[in-house]
């Protein structure tokens, strides 16, 4: 945490201004994790998780974080909602700066941000009633009484699409959208300004994660709720985004609209990634051109000189090796991180 | 309603039918009863083809082979009924020593998640250095050079280097390439791949359904596709077999299937998934969720889910039936109809 000062520093590539109406505005955010090990006097070097992002999400709309396993877009998501301590950046929500906080204002600004995890079968605690689960947020930050809570669990329960009567079973005793149904009423118990969702639908099957997607969508059309939707299903963030940004090992590489992403692609691993999807259409599969990438993703603790993905772009030439491409509009009408986009 | 009669369909390609499932039923006791893990299951695989066997968690779709393995604890698995024949041979009831001779060297498997089938402390080519000692009696360094030489074939880059890592330092794409190569170790006739891309990124999906299509064409083998992604074997199948609530309610060539498939838990699954391409539509999700094993509805399984259920469906199990426009068979009162 550097930053205590509630001005916004410019983004790094200085690509578009924090708009005034963003609900929840990162500049600059830095995670690195430091590693054990290695030789007195010469300690390995941190892994580099996050390494100087900027984003926004604007109220009442979704902004998507796509990427691959390792590239860092979970981080975000800890990094923001400060689960981790950031090494540099500043995370501005509603105008007051997430990181400069101390704990109460943390807390008070903590009932405005709520995060819906993963796995559903980890993230409820198997020894409480789904009442208990719902309601404690109410209870921590004490917002009503006994009867009250009651009710508005009920209320979240019909909201979510279970019933009322669930309330007084365990979590085993439902299947895994039923959990992460459990798991996003209780996100939205304190009525959050800003949900947080990391992966909340992969681990489910491929009809739940539609009727998940579809109430994500539903409520939010309700209730205006901002959501950083946090995702390596590419159609997913599709389906669900109106802003979408792309991350490889640590960076952004390309950002704009969800059509500007999707329809016009101008980064070679935003092209590789969209082609690699496959859609459930064999006449369609069978002649699409498809970007096969070489290798793997390079160790954080060691990124490439340059452009990241410049050991795996069929594009790359010398430039990339020296010089770290900016994220900025170079053409396409939305900015990206390549020193030759398409 | 018993009837059982499944529509058994002709292998696409013409070559020698290796595997038949044939009205295979599979259940386990346990302490709240007996749960139905398959029923009625029946399919047949010929070389050189790829049949994909489609569902989603609980639905059975790996039951048949897990059997045919031999990976089913007995008990309390049990096979009630039906058969499974690899060449002509019944495996449900061979001796464990037939079962070994089979496994690996006739019929290979590779599984979800490559990390847990690899033993952590050896290196990685002398896993796959062993299918060689052990089954075919190579000696250590003509094994040692045939597993470098597997390791390159499934694309492993630097394989002679690799060969002496631990499964740790591959990644998860390298580990199912390695995966890959100790299951090809013994010219397997039949591969069968359990959700193989499910846990890889989507890149790297791309590479190992390339590969897996790749060594097919050169070998010529029956390949089984286990999977809940739709979209995964939808360039590479040649047949589906579409599971839900261990039925199979659905078979029939991809394309048409594909095109339009008949059942309409097939088409609510496919409504569901979310595309790259075209308009944004809201998805069209199922409602509710899959039944339990232990607690199946009356009738057809997936009337308390479906949109054009009548009465005769809470009532009476659909018989699998040829569809009369196109090659395929799906179980439901009403096909056709929509």
């Amino acid at each position: 945490m550097t930053s205590t000062e509630s001005a916004l520093p410019p983004p790094s590539g200085a690509p578009y201004a924090p708009s005034s109406d963003a609900l929840l505005s990162v500049r600059g955010l830095v995670k690195e994790f430091p590693q054990r090990g290695g030789l007195p006097g010469r300690p390995l070097p941190p892994v580099q998780a996050v390494s100087g992002i900027d984003f926004d999400v604007p109220a009442g709309k979704t902004h998507g974080l796509v990427g691959e396993s390792g590239c860092g877009k979970s981080t975000v998501a800890r990094t923001v909602l400060r689960l981790e301590k950031p090494t540099a950046g500043a995370a501005m929500f509603e105008g007051a700066d997430l990181f400069g906080m101390d704990r109460t204002a943390l807390r008070d600004a903590r009932r405005n941000i709520q995060i819906v995890f993963q796995d559903p079968f980890a993230s409820l605690n198997p020894r409480m009633t789904v009442q208990t689960i719902i309601e404690e947020p109410l209870v921590i930050h004490g917002v009503s009484s006994g009867d009250e809570r009651e009710a508005r669990v009920a209320d979240l329960l019909r909201r979510v699409g279970l019933s009322p009567e669930h309330a007084n079973r365990y979590p085993h005793q439902f299947s895994g959208g039923q959990r992460q149904r459990v798991g996003i009423a209780r996100a939205l118990a304190l009525e959050p300004r800003l949900i947080i969702a990391d992966e909340p639908v992969s681990a489910l099957d491929v009809s739940i994660q539609a009727q998940v997607v579809n109430l994500l969508r539903d409520i939010q059309d309700e209730s205006g709720v901002g959501y950083l939707f946090i995702a390596h299903d590419l159609a997913i963030v599709r389906n669900i985004s109106d802003l979408v940004s792309v991350m490889y090992l640590g960076k952004i590489v390309e950002t704009g609209t969800r059509d500007e992403i999707f329809d016009h692609a101008s980064h070679p691993y935003t092209k590789a990634l969209l082609s690699a999807v496959p859609e459930p259409n064999p006449v369609t599969e069978r002649v699409r051109q498809r970007i096969v990438l070489e290798g793997d993703v390079p160790s954080p603790a060691d990124p490439p000189s340059g452009c990241r993905f410049r050991t795996r772009c069929w594009k790359a030439q010398e430039q990339c090796i020296h010089e770290v491409p900016a994220l900025i509009d170079r053409g396409a009408g939305h900015p990206v991180a390549c020193h030759f986009p398409e | 309603m018993t009837d059982t009669t499944v529509a058994f369909e002709p292998s696409i390609r013409n070559g020698e039918t290796l595997l038949e499932v044939d009205d295979l039923t599979v259940v386990f006791d346990t302490e709240d009863g007996v749960v139905q893990a398959v029923s009625d299951m029946t399919w047949s695989l010929a070389a050189g083809e790829t049949l994909a066997i489609l569902g989603e968690s609980g639905s059975g779709k790996s039951v048949s082979v897990q059997t045919l393995m031999g990976l089913i604890p007995k008990p309390p698995g049990r096979v009630v009924k039906g058969s499974i024949r690899y060449r002509g041979e019944e495996l449900v009831d061979a001796s464990a020593a037939k079962l070994r001779q089979i496994r690996g060297s006739e019929i290979a498997m590779i599984f979800q998640d490559p990390l847990s089938a690899l033993n952590p402390v050896y290196r990685v080519g002398w896993q796959i250095a062993e299918m060689f000692r052990i089954h075919r009696g190579a000696s250590r360094s003509d094994a040692n050079r045939r597993a470098v030489e597997l390791m390159e074939r499934v694309g492993i880059p630097n394989a002679a280097a690799r060969a002496r890592q631990y499964p740790h330092e591959f990644s998860g794409g390298m580990r199912q390439r390695a995966m890959i190569a100790m299951a090809l170790a013994l010219d397997p006739k039949v591969l069968i791949a359990d959700e193989p891309t499910t846990a890889l990124d989507v890149t790297v999906q791309a590479q190992i359904m390339e590969l897996l299509q790749e060594i097919q064409r050169d070998t010529g083998m029956g390949l089984v596709l286990i999977t809940h992604d739709l979209g995964v074997v939808a360039s590479v199948a040649d047949r589906v077999v579409v599971m839900y609530a261990g039925r199979t309610v659905e078979t029939g060539p991809a394309d048409p299937f594909y095109a339009a498939p008949a059942h309409p838990y097939a088409q609510g699954l496919m409504n569901s998934v979310p595309r790259l391409l075209g308009e944004r539509f809201r998805l069209e999700s199922i409602p509710g969720s899959p039944p339990s094993a232990i607690n199946m509805p009356n009738g057809c399984a997936f009337h308390p889910r479906c949109p054009h259920a009548v009465d005769r469906c809470h009532q009476e199990r659909p018989a699998f039936v040829e569809l009369t426009d196109r090659p395929g068979g799906a179980a439901c009162h009403r096909t056709g109809e929509f």
